[in-house]
């Protein structure tokens, strides 16, 4: 008897692996048919390994800081200095390619704390339901409807301008897109028979949402934080044009292109180099996201 | 009598969350770490000073006690407070720096919505072929933009290189010397237009086309990307399938026949892309030094203004929420099928 269960069990994983293999070569092979989503892979790639080997890519990694070399300044890009030298004499290349590790860190830090904050409130909203739902969906309509590059100003400018204030202040105003995200997936599962068995040999609701929700919550949430990985990076960016992100001389891009602009229009490379690098992180992490989205969404298959 | 209580719903829930961005902005600005009086007079004041402007500011009341009073005035007299940059009431210099970037919002989705609705349908017809592909690809690309780098760039080329278009600003002023407009509105195009100065008129349209294209960008690609979904959405309808089987001309059938239902959702979204304009403007009013909101929060950072800043992430909220109210209006209006459960 224990073993004809047993047997049964087996058949059960047995199908379950070969649904899960189907559905990820079904993945592979919708993304092997969008090039554009291929070209967003490729990027994040040449992204993570750019940062990975940043100081070894990097010619002059010690440009990153306060070097001065008065004398080499402003040398348009040459075989010996790719991107140009800025008004410090510093290589631009080794700067655009050390800053992709404060991209990183914004990316990653940022999409962890509205992810944090955001998820579980939308889990407890979908799941809980009645006022506590409306409560928390509210408060995130409020925040929506600010501007969400205008809250960012406003709270990096309360906090006073540095990158850590920055990245709280990227952070606050997305949690709500993640909670209404989560808010509605919880909603189509939660009547489930497995959640349903669950609650019924009498799990606690912790663990229900956590771990009979929230995974299979999953998919539109890492498209979510594919895309807002990349936003992160450009509102960075603009906080540092603006000045109240990272402060000179840390290679972070926005700032690169706002020190750039007062030698605007003969330095034209200190502002393109680092406004290029922004803009093709960026689109790599759209793509990416907008491929994945498509690929996910079951009403999309044929 | 449906449609009223409808209506009245949608109006007291603006009013709701109207309360609510006051209340989070409030907080922003209100629980900041640190003493916002010793950003004023400086850490190295005397204590009796500190305490002075601590009672004149109401801070050392209750938190609760400062929210019903900042409230009461703002609602009751449009009190926001003092710019520090130049001691003259926030309300006042938000109304004077306000029609300009209304009218460079309004622009911005004008261009947007030119553009988009077109790409985005041509992007649904020609599905999965190198059409869908590219418009994917300049849809994608707005909104990974960095609007200030493009809008650099765009000045680079088409006012340094090519001299098409002014190269920053509203307005050259001394062409406004020599032909003055006198405010009516206060928004210099529609005064010029309506004053019939043609000169003035046509110069702030030059002036309009760079701020206008740059601030749009990331819009198009939203509005762009929403129509393509509800485009297909709806031409996999069966009335649309019977059209095209009955043999009228496949252009009709998209512009007459599915354009009008697919359009609907795309208005949702043209709330969001207000967002995005708005927020757009203090980075695109910075790079054309264009004299409006956006301009003025940002001087209001280095000034350490923050009444300022909070006063127009205040209105813009504001702006966003009338905006929203607006789509919902027109919602309501276009699609029958909306009633009064679906509400709220």
């Amino acid at each position: 008897m224990l073993k004809a269960l047993d047997l049964l069990d087996w058949r059960d994983r047995g199908m379950e692996y070969a649904y899960r293999l189907k559905e990820f070569r079904y993945t592979l092979r919708r993304l092997r048919h969008s090039p554009l989503t291929l070209a967003g892979t490729g990027i994040i790639l040449l992204f993570f390994l750019t940062a990975l080997f940043a100081s070894w890519i990097a010619p002059h990694p010690e440009d990153a800081g306060n070097a001065v070399h008065m004398e080499a300044g402003f040398q348009p890009p040459t075989r010996n200095h790719l991107f140009g030298t800025d008004d410090m004499g510093r290589d631009v290349f080794s700067r655009v390619v050390l800053g992709s590790r404060i991209s990183i860190m914004v990316g990653c830090i940022v999409v962890f704390i509205s992810f944090a904050i955001g998820v579980p409130l939308g889990l407890i909203a979908g799941y809980a339901g009645g006022r506590i739902s409306e409560f928390i969906m509210r408060a995130a309509d409020m925040f929506m409807s600010i501007p969400y590059l205008l809250m960012a100003l406003t709270v990096a400018a309360v906090l006073g301008p540095n990158l850590r204030n920055a990245m709280i202040a990227i952070s606050i105003p997305w949690w709500p897109i993640y909670a209404r995200l989560a808010r509605a997936q919880t909603l189509m599962v939660k009547n489930e028979l497995y959640v349903r068995s669950a609650r019924a040999i009498g799990a606690s609701n912790a663990r229900i949402l956590f771990r009979h929700i929230l995974p299979n919550c999953l998919a539109p949430l890492v498209v979510q934080s594919s895309i807002q990985f990349g936003q992160a990076i450009l509102t960075a960016a603009a906080l540092g044009f603006i000045g109240i992100g990272a402060p000179p001389p840390t290679p972070e891009w926005g700032l690169m292109v706002s020190i750039g602009r007062t030698y605007m229009p003969d330095k034209w490379w200190l502002t393109f180099f680092p406004g290029m690098a922004i803009f093709i992180t960026t689109l790599g992490f759209n793509l990416f996201g907008d491929g994945l989205r498509d690929v996910l969404d079951p009403r999309l298959r044929r | 009598m449906e449609k009223i209580v409808y209506l009245f719903r949608r109006l007291f829930y603006a009013l709701f969350v109207l309360l609510g961005v006051i209340t989070i902005v409030f907080l922003i600005s209100h629980l900041v770490p640190g003493d916002p009086t010793l950003a004023l007079v400086g850490p190295s004041a005397p204590r009796d000073i500190i305490e002075g402007m601590r009672t004149k500011f109401g801070l050392d009341r209750p938190l609760l006690a400062q929210y019903l009073y900042y409230l009461k005035n703002l609602v009751l007299e449009q009190d926001l407070g003092f710019s520090i940059q130049n001691q003259r009431p926030v309300a006042e210099d938000i109304w004077r720096y306000f029609p300009a970037t209304f009218e460079l919002v309004t622009v911005a989705m004008f261009f947007a919505v030119l553009i988009a609705i077109p790409l985005g349908v041509l992007s649904a017809v020609k599905k999965d072929r190198w059409e869908d592909h590219l418009s994917r690809l300049i849809a994608l690309s707005g909104i990974s933009m960095p609007v200030f780098w493009l809008g650099l760039l765009l000045q680079l080329l088409f006012a340094y290189y090519l001299g098409w278009t002014p190269l920053h600003g509203r307005v050259l002023l001394d062409v406004v010397a020599r032909h003055p407009v006198t405010p009516v509105t206060g928004f210099m195009t529609l005064d010029a237009l309506l004053k019939g100065n043609w000169i003035v008129f046509f110069d702030s349209i030059k002036h309009f086309i760079l701020p206008g294209i740059t601030l749009s960008y990331p819009s198009i690609a939203l509005i762009a990307r929403m129509t393509r979904s509800s485009m297909l959405e709806v031409m996999n309808l069966d009335y649309i399938r019977a059209a095209i089987a009955l043999g009228i001309p496949r252009w009709r059938v998209i512009f007459k026949h599915a354009l009008p239902n697919a359009i609907i959702p795309t208005l949702t979204i043209i709330g969001m892309a207000y967002s995005y304009l708005l927020g757009g403007t203090v980075l695109v009013e910075t790079i054309f030094d264009w004299p409006g909101l956006g301009l003025y929060a940002v001087n209001g950072i280095f000034a350490l203004d923050y009444p300022a800043i909070v006063g127009v992430t205040l209105i813009f909220g504001f702006f966003r929420v009338i905006i929203n109210l607006l789509v919902d209006f027109c919602y309501f209006f276009l699609d029958p099928r909306i009633t009064l459960e679906s509400g709220v």
